[in-house]
């Protein structure tokens, strides 16, 4: 077992204030810079940190009041050395799942790139609340694999594991304490009743079962559960003009809302809201496995089911689906 | 420094070609130099086009693939992007980016006859494949062209049209669903006249485009003649918006629309779900 090295909170910090701008949740659970490490709270915060990466709006060119329609300036990603402090394992895996949709060539995004280079990823060990699942996906609340530093807080400071070469030639320049040794990961949460994720071939020859119907109609597509998702990628791209100058923007969308897939002249092949409910469990449990296979839509963070307007719970709407689908499986055979 | 994907690229209308009542071409040509010396594009790429303020929109790239330097889009009016392209005129700047998606393999066609069928403005992906073959005359069967639109003033590429009619070894077929007191012409639905046509679909491919009810009624008439679903291609429409495999809303089962397609053969087609 590797061992790991107590840090104080000050010759972290110290540490951490010397690459650049230090990111944090602040009190509101948004990622924000801090000049002190704040207290974290048990969980992740109310923002995914994909926040930093992937922003929610960012400019992609100007066009200033009076230049001519030629004279693009193109927003510059932010290069800036940096930490971020509190990731949970949850939002740092989304990252890694993130990364195969924007840092793929030959469409590398600069911005996202750009961050996901400059930034230290600096996780801390939660407290799983009743709404956590990690465990679904095979991970729990000190896992450092999607991480540059783990840290597991002690009374007087906190004890950190390496999570990649990154992380250890930082963990090189810190002043630490005594190496003690690391207890093995613990195990993530999850429910009780549930019995393993989905095939997601299963799932998918299962696109027509009127199972989706049933579910659809009790989900209002308010689209809460993507505005908070860790993994979700929509964004679309749009121009606001203010006082003659123009902005090219892109902006968080989210698969949910009925004009997501509405065409020009009206056709729209997602009518229906069932139909905006099962893209979203296809898209995370059937289409990104297969694509990469491995890696699932989904990190167990449990955010939509805390947030969601109709108490709708994701993991028992995925497992009721799998449990009909399999019944009839059984029926048949 | 990386180049951002999503960053337009300045272009110059060089003409504007009002089609029909609601439909104009541009042609264009990139402000850079060096980029339009390098520009590539292949037939059935698509590209995103800006009016500066409304947007962007995605649009087939309808020109001749043998001349990249003259780029050309065709545009109808259904909302407020296209409203403001077809407020611009020669001279005016664009935006562009692009090409992206996958393009007809045309390269495999050599040796075969091709057969397209198409409505309205769904002749503009078709387009660039007709330039191809007609450009590497020798390189391809018979091309037979099946080409129908609502009404006499609805038919687009008048122009192109009367070259394609005077090509070698080229049968151009244009019908109408209902004509006017000057047309002469045929009258009838793409489908009905593609089946009176009769192409043969031994060592022939087809490629169809149009309304979506034109093509859900042309697959069965291709299949009908004999045309395997590997034979048989078409473009999808779905909404996008990146064109980079990124945005997510071209997604369809394990696919999205504007890299893995939009190009697909109906056998492809077949396997994925039935959502439109």
């Amino acid at each position: 077992m590797a061992d790991g090295m107590k840090l104080s909170r000050e010759s972290l910090q110290a540490a951490l204030r010397k690459r650049g701008p230090l990111w944090a949740p602040n009190d509101a659970g948004h990622w924000a810079t801090v000049e002190a490490l704040p207290e974290l709270g048990p969980i992740r915060p109310r923002r995914p940190v994909k926040d930093l990466f992937t922003p929610p709006r960012r400019e992609i060119a100007l066009w200033k009041a009076g230049a001519r329609p030629a004279e693009i300036e193109a927003a510059l990603p932010d290069e800036t050395p940096g930490s971020v402090f509190g990731v949970r394992p949850c939002d740092a895996r989304a990252l890694l799942l993130l990364d195969r949709a924007f840092l793929q060539a030959p469409y590398v995004d600069p911005h996202y790139k750009a961050r996901r280079d400059s930034l230290l990823l600096i996780g801390v060990a939660c407290q799983p609340g009743p709404n956590c699942y990690c465990g679904v996906f095979g991970f729990g609340p000190d896992d450092k694999d999607a991480v540059d530093v783990m840290l597991t807080p002690e009374a007087d400071g906190f004890i950190a594991q390496a999570g990649s070469l990154r992380g250890q030639a930082f963990l090189a320049t810190v002043p630490a304490g005594a190496a003690v040794p690391v207890t093995a990961p613990r195990p993530g949460p999850r429910p009780e009743w549930w019995t393993g994720l989905p095939d997601p071939k299963a799932l998918y020859a299962n696109f027509d079962h009127p199972i989706w119907r049933e579910l659809g109609t009790s989900c209002m597509n308010c689209g809460v559960c993507t505005q908070y998702c860790p993994t979700c990628q929509c964004f679309t791209v749009d121009d606001e003009s203010f006082k003659g100058e123009i902005q090219r923007l892109r902006i968080v969308d989210n698969c949910q809302r009925s004009d997501f897939t509405r065409m020009a002249g009206g056709h729209n092949p997602r009518q229906v809201a069932a139909s905006r409910l099962r893209q979203r469990v296809m898209h995370k449990f059937s289409y990104m496995p297969t694509q990469n296979p491995g890696l699932v839509g989904c990190t167990g963070c449990g955010r939509c089911v805390e947030l969601c307007p109709l108490d709708r719970h994701l993991f028992a709407d995925v497992f009721e689906i799998m449990k009909r689908i399999n019944q009839e499986a059984e029926r048949v055979a | 420094m990386l180049r951002d994907p999503l960053l337009p690229l300045p272009a110059r209308i060089s003409e504007r070609i009002d089609e029909t009542a609601d439909t104009v071409t541009f042609h264009f040509e990139l402000l850079d130099e060096s980029e339009r010396k390098a520009f590539r594009y292949l037939p059935g790429q698509f590209a995103e086009i800006s009016a500066f303020g409304e947007g962007e929109s995605t649009f087939v790239i309808a020109g001749d693939p043998a001349r990249p330097e003259r780029l050309t889009v065709t545009t109808k009016r259904v909302g407020a992007h296209t409203e403001a392209l077809h407020h611009l005129y020669a001279g005016a700047i664009i935006g562009f980016r692009g090409p992206y998606g996958k393009a007809f393999p045309v390269a495999e066609w050599k040796g075969k006859d091709i057969v397209i069928a198409g409505g309205g403005i769904g002749l503009a992906p078709l387009k660039p494949i007709i330039c191809h073959v007609l450009n590497q005359r020798a390189e391809y069967g018979k091309l037979t062209i099946v080409y129908g639109a609502r009404s006499p003033g609805d038919l687009m590429y008048a122009a192109d049209r009367e070259i394609w009619a005077k090509a070698p070894s080229t049968e151009l077929v244009v019908t109408v669903d209902k004509g006017d007191a000057n047309w002469k012409g045929r009258e009838g639905f793409v489908p009905a006249v593609l089946r009176a046509t009769a192409p043969k679909a031994e060592n022939a491919v087809a490629i169809t485009c149009g309304p979506p009810i034109m093509i859900k009624l042309t697959l069965p008439v291709f299949k009908d003649l004999g045309f395997p679903a590997e034979s048989i291609f078409t473009t999808l429409e779905m909404k996008m918006k990146c064109g980079l495999g990124q945005c997510g809303r071209c997604n369809i089962g394990p696919f999205y629309v504007c890299k893995d397609g939009p190009v697909f053969s109906v056998a492809q087609l077949q396997q994925l779900p039935q959502e439109f």
